[in-house]
């Protein structure tokens, strides 16, 4: 069955520092739907790595900056 | 809800509303007729399946015609490109789908070995594509809801 990824994003507080970037805009330039776009900020759907570093780039800045994963001791 | 979300729910609906009606038609049928006979079932079961099928058709494309009203009044245009989260969606569901149809086309082989007649191993074949269908519709939806 389907689980909550652990991997967790700044999508949200990015899109908010870039003009308040809409879901929308950020959907039609990495070339996916805007349902995928709220289920990637909820967390429920991984990107693939394509999409990730499309997503990085369009903010301009690194995929750890967009996309973070725990690491073994943070539980 | 995405295009292909609403297109799914629209569809399960369809399916499980239109294969409902010719289950209960074929059960009738089976209680009047003498469907053993072969020509009998064919002659039983074909127009029943040809209303089936028109019905489903014209409800695909009524549905999709309102889920493209909807979307365009309320987002300005249809969003029915298929992407990557779709795809991911399509393949897990029709995994679940084609277990259900393997089992059932294994029933169907049993019927048939065990001497049923065309009327029940067709419908019975019929039945487990429709539940197939029914079961991958389910867990599409599961899966854009809950997470893929």
């Amino acid at each position: 069955m389907a689980k909550k990824t652990r991997i967790t994003n700044d999508i949200r507080t990015l899109r908010f520092m870039a003009d308040e970037m809409t879901q929308a805009d950020l959907a039609r330039r990495i070339g996916v739907t805007r349902q995928t776009v709220i289920a990637i900020e909820q967390g429920r759907y991984s990107p693939s790595l394509e999409v990730a570093f499309q997503i990085a780039h369009v903010f301009g800045v690194p995929l750890e900056k967009v996309f973070q994963y725990p690491g073994p001791d943070d539980g | 809800m995405g295009f292909y979300e609403k297109s799914t729910a629209a569809m399960l609906g369809g399916t499980v509303l239109v294969y409902g009606w010719y289950f209960k038609q074929m059960l009738a049928i089976a209680e009047s007729t003498a469907v053993e006979d072969g020509t009998v079932a064919i002659a039983t079961i074909a127009p029943v399946l040809a209303i089936t099928i028109a019905a489903l058709v014209a409800i695909a494309i009524i549905a999709h015609i309102v889920i493209a009203i909807v979307d365009v009044t309320r987002h300005g245009d249809v969003e029915d490109t298929e992407d990557e989260r779709d795809m991911m969606v399509d393949l897990k569901s029709e995994y679940r789908g084609s277990f259900v149809l393997s089992v059932g086309a294994l029933g169907v082989l049993v019927m048939m070995l065990t001497g049923f007649s065309m009327f029940w191993t067709a419908n019975a074949l019929l039945g487990a594509m429709v539940l197939s269908s029914v079961v991958k519709g389910v867990f599409q939806l599961y899966y854009y809801r809950r997470g893929v």
